[in-house]
This record gives structure tokens, sequence and C-alpha cells, in this order.
């Protein structure tokens, strides 16, 4: 996610191809010209939910949440220029929160592994969980789940990812992604298919579930 | 994923839009299809930990100031640049383009050149240094640069007691200490050249990230501290530097790391030499984010644990005031 000078998101007199109703567009366009108001307006309607995409992703008590929250949201603000508006601001800024998070989790995975820190994201369980089994079985879940994303090809990451971690429709990706409906259902089925192979693998979760029921 | 599948019900009920009809639906859907039930068994995990938090208005005014602050500037810079006005026409544009261009090769070929030469000019004294074994094995490439310039260790690679930077602690047991530094034959080729950071040692940075931090250049001391976190995390000055960067994380508004930093270095006990500093500095941070009750147990423990430390009288008004 390139940090670019912010420029203009109204190209001029050009509309985008499907009109949408999206109440925070002209407070991006707001944002996109440096104007100071829109840009806190903007972040206070959408950095909720880019809060809890990152949470998801990382987990709900791990520490870099904020700051990984604060590197999405300045990304965010950041591209709003190259915003096409072909989906709503909302999912747009989801987007940007949710591959700033898988990001960070890859370079945290990257520095755990030579350098041992204690920041393994694995660690840090949701604390609400009912029982200590179904803590780790959700943690292994979304475990398994992050390490599929990190193994298949960028595009069917951008569709599983959308699908599963943000609960986007088909349409939504495609509008997000740019890329037409069917393209989407193949990735999805592709991406299904890997998980359900990495989850018939997995003796850990496996275990976990058999212990649960 | 088949597209006769009630993939939308799923959705509907996942974001509470969903009838009593569609939970029903959804039901009978879910007995027979596996690839709704994989989904919904993923969707639940996620979003049981995607929930909000109490202080989460609190957190993203934060944000929303930092993100004005640096997206302001940046506009800031943008538009003076665009106001630029150079004295002359299009020609003179493209000449001085041309000379800065021309120069900037210059430059760098000249720096290249001196990097290069330096080694043979040094050949006869040189002193090859032994960089302290901070590369972590599973490098195998960047492993194998043991050898860094003799250049580069001169300027930086001793401290006062004649043992390299970064090897006085950290490096202790791979390498014995000596009065000089260990010198190794001038035959010996050249291994590729080590970033910079490498050949800073721990003591080094740690100076520096400390110079930065009483310099009132927090950015720079919060980098340098982390830098020093991540490349010798297991050295005493880690640990030390996780007080001061907890300090400057609180200033700079980041609670939950500085949480984390003031957490690190409590859980060595015994190895920690700033013990009070970070159960101070847990509490204020703590007190920040308004959670009284941890706040109290910290003040208290720092009575317990340090009843002669200077911040003792403080937190005894701190207890007073929350009780």
């Amino acid at each position: 996610m390139g940090m670019r000078p912010v420029v203009h998101a109204v190209r001029d007199g050009r509309q985008p191809e499907r009109q949408r109703s999206d109440e925070l567009l002209l407070l991006a366009r707001s944002a996109a010209s440096g104007d100071a108001d829109g840009i806190t307006t903007l972040v206070m309607a959408v950095g909720g939910s880019m809060l809890r995409t990152v949470r998801k992703v990382l987990g709900s008590s791990h520490p870099d949440v904020d700051d990984v929250t604060q590197d999405a949201i300045v990304a965010m603000l950041g591209n709003l220029g190259s915003f096409r508006e072909e989906c709503s601001v909302q999912h747009f800024a989801n987007r940007v929160a949710l591959f700033t998070a898988l990001a960070a989790r890859r370079r945290m995975r990257v520095r755990n592994r030579y350098y041992g820190g204690s920041t393994a994201t694995e660690s840090y369980i949701d604390t609400r969980a009912p029982g200590p089994f179904d803590a780790a079985t959700s943690v292994r879940w979304r475990q398994l789940v992050l390490e599929v994303l990190e193994r298949v090809p960028e595009p069917i990451v951008d569709a599983l990812a959308l699908h599963f971690v943000l609960g986007y429709t088909v349409e939504e990706i495609a509008a997000a992604s740019g890329v037409p409906q069917n393209t989407v259902w193949s990735r999805l089925r592709l991406g299904k298919k890997a998980l359900r192979r990495a989850i018939a693998n997995d003796l850990r979760l496996g275990e976990l579930s058999g212990r649960r029921t | 994923m088949n597209r006769e599948c009630r993939g939308d019900l799923l959705l509907r009920v996942r974001r509470a839009a969903a009838s009593e009809s569609d939970r029903l639906a959804l039901e009978a859907h879910l007995s027979m299809c596996s690839s709704c039930r994989m989904t919904d068994s993923i969707a639940r995990e996620f979003d049981a930990v995607g929930h909000a938090e109490v202080d989460d208005a609190a957190r993203l005014a934060r944000m929303a100031a930092y993100a004005r602050r640096k997206i302001g500037n940046r506009h800031a810079r943008f538009r003076l640049w665009t106001r630029v006005r150079l004295p002359f026409g299009r020609s003179g544009r493209m000449a001085l383009a041309a000379v800065l261009f021309a120069g900037a090769g210059l430059a760098g070929t000249r720096t290249i050149w001196k990097l290069r030469s330096q080694p043979a000019s040094d050949e006869s004294s040189s002193t090859r240094v032994v960089v302290p074994s901070r590369v972590p094995t599973g490098q195998g490439r960047v492993g194998a640069r043991s050898a860094p310039p003799a250049s580069a260790i001169d300027e930086s690679g001793l401290d006062g007691a004649g043992t390299t930077l970064g090897q006085s602690r950290l490096g202790a047991t791979s390498a014995p200490a000596h009065p000089r530094p260990a010198t190794e034959p001038s035959s010996r080729p050249r291994g590729p050249l080590l970033p910079r950071s490498k050949l800073l040692g721990v003591d080094q940075l740690f100076v520096d990230a400390n110079d930065a931090r009483r310099a009132g250049d927090a950015p720079r001391a919060i980098r340098l501290y982390r830098r020093l976190q991540r490349e010798f995390p297991g050295s005493p000055q880690a640990r030390l530097a996780s007080v001061s960067l907890g300090g400057l994380l609180l200033d700079s508004g980041f609670v939950a790391a500085a949480l984390a930093q003031y957490d690190r270095c409590l859980a060595s006990p015994g190895q920690c030499r700033l013990g009070a500093e970070a159960l101070y500095g847990r509490a204020r941070a703590l007190e920040v984010a308004g959670r009284d009750a941890e706040q109290a147990r910290t003040w208290q423990r720092l009575l317990d644990e340090y009843p002669r430390s200077p911040y003792a009288a403080h937190a005894r008004r701190q207890l007073a005031k929350l009780r």
C-alpha cells in the first residue's frame, strides 16, 4: 500500500460507472483534499469498523492492534486519491485495514521466527470465550484460515479474506476488487478447496474439536 | 461453493439483518450444505474476536488527531512543491535536471568507489573485528557476512574499554575479552558489506536511543528502542529500553503498546533493574486507560515491592484518591 501525495479523488466531471448511495463519499472526497475536519469525521465514521477488522486478524488483546489500526488509517487516507468509488467507502476502508493487518501479521511471524520475539499472534487468545477449549479451538480456527491465506495466490487471498473475515457478498467482493462476479465465484471455490484440505489435515484442530464436542 | 447455496442467508444472519424465517431457512440449509457449514463456523470464530471495546471512541479520536497531523503535513509539503516557480524556461529546467542527475550519479559513483578502494589502502594496518553474532543462524546468506569493512568498524566499532561494540555484553560468549580488538590477517578475503545497522552494537544503539529521547525526538527514540529490542531481544539493554519505550509510547498516546512494554520489563523479575519505574509507568498507563482497579493494584504492588522508592509517596496519594 504505497504512500503517495494525496490528490483529489474527484476526477474532473467523471462519474463512477455505478451510482451508489454512499453517504461517506462526500466526506471521503473532502478528506482526500486534506480538509482536517473531513479527515477527523471520516476516521470517526469508519475507524471503528477498521479497528474491529484488525482485531479479527491479530486477536482482540494483541498489543499492536492500536498501532496497526493507526497505520491502516493513514494508509486509507493516503490512498483515497486512488479510490475508484466502485465500492462503498466503508468497504474500501475495511479492505485497507484487512490487508494492513495481514501484512503486519506476516511481518510479526517472520520477526518471531528469526528473533524469537514475545508478540506471537497466536498467543493472544480471546478471553471472552466460554472455556479454555473453546478459546483454544477458536484460536486454531482463525490461525488455520490465516495460514491458508498466506499460502494461496494473492487473488484468492483477496476473495477468501473478504468473504471469511469481513463477510462480504460475492457482489461486494467483485466491486471492491474490480473483477467480474464469476471470477470471484471461482476464486472462492478454489480458496474453500484449499481451506477444506487444510482443515482435514490439521490434527491439532481435530483434537481440539473432538474434545470440545 | 455452488451458486444455489444460500450464502446470502448466511451473510444476512452474520450482519444481524435476518428475520426469523431466514434463520429457520438457514438452519435447514446448513444441515445439508457442508460448504456453508464451514463458512458459518469460520465466520463465527472471526466475529467473536472482532468486537468493539469501551474505550474505542477515545482511541479513534487519538488516531484521527494523528492522521490529521500526518496527512496535513503531507499536503503542506505537496502544496509547497507545486508552488515552486523556477526563474527560467523549459530548456533551463531540463538543463537543471540534467545537472542534478549528473551530480547525483557522480556522488554515488564516488561513494561506491571510495568504499571499494578502502581495504586496499587500509590493508597494511587493517584491524578486523568479528561482528557480534547477532545475525540469526537461520539466515544463510546474511549469516555468512562475518567480516565487516575495517573502516566502518573504526568509526563505530570500539568503545572505551577497547572491546567491540555489541560484543561487550551480548557477544561476550562468542569472543574472548582482549585489551585490544581481535585481529585477523589482512590477506583474508573481504566479505560483502554488512548494513550499517548490523555494525552498530547494542551499546551504541542504546546510547543513540537515549540521546534521541533526551533531545525530545520521540519518533526517532521509539524507532531506535524498537530496533534494539528486535535485534538484541535477550540483552539487558532491551529490558531497560522497555521502560523508556513505554514512557515514550504512553506520551504519544499508545496506551496498550506502553502497557505491553512495561509488562515485558516486569515479566522478568530480578533481571529488570528498573522495576519501580516500570510499575510507576504501568500505573500511569492504566490511569490513562481508565482501568482503576488494576491501577490501584499496581500502585499497591509498587508500595509493597519498593517502599523506599521515590515514587512511594505518589503511589500513596494515588491510592488514597482511588479509595
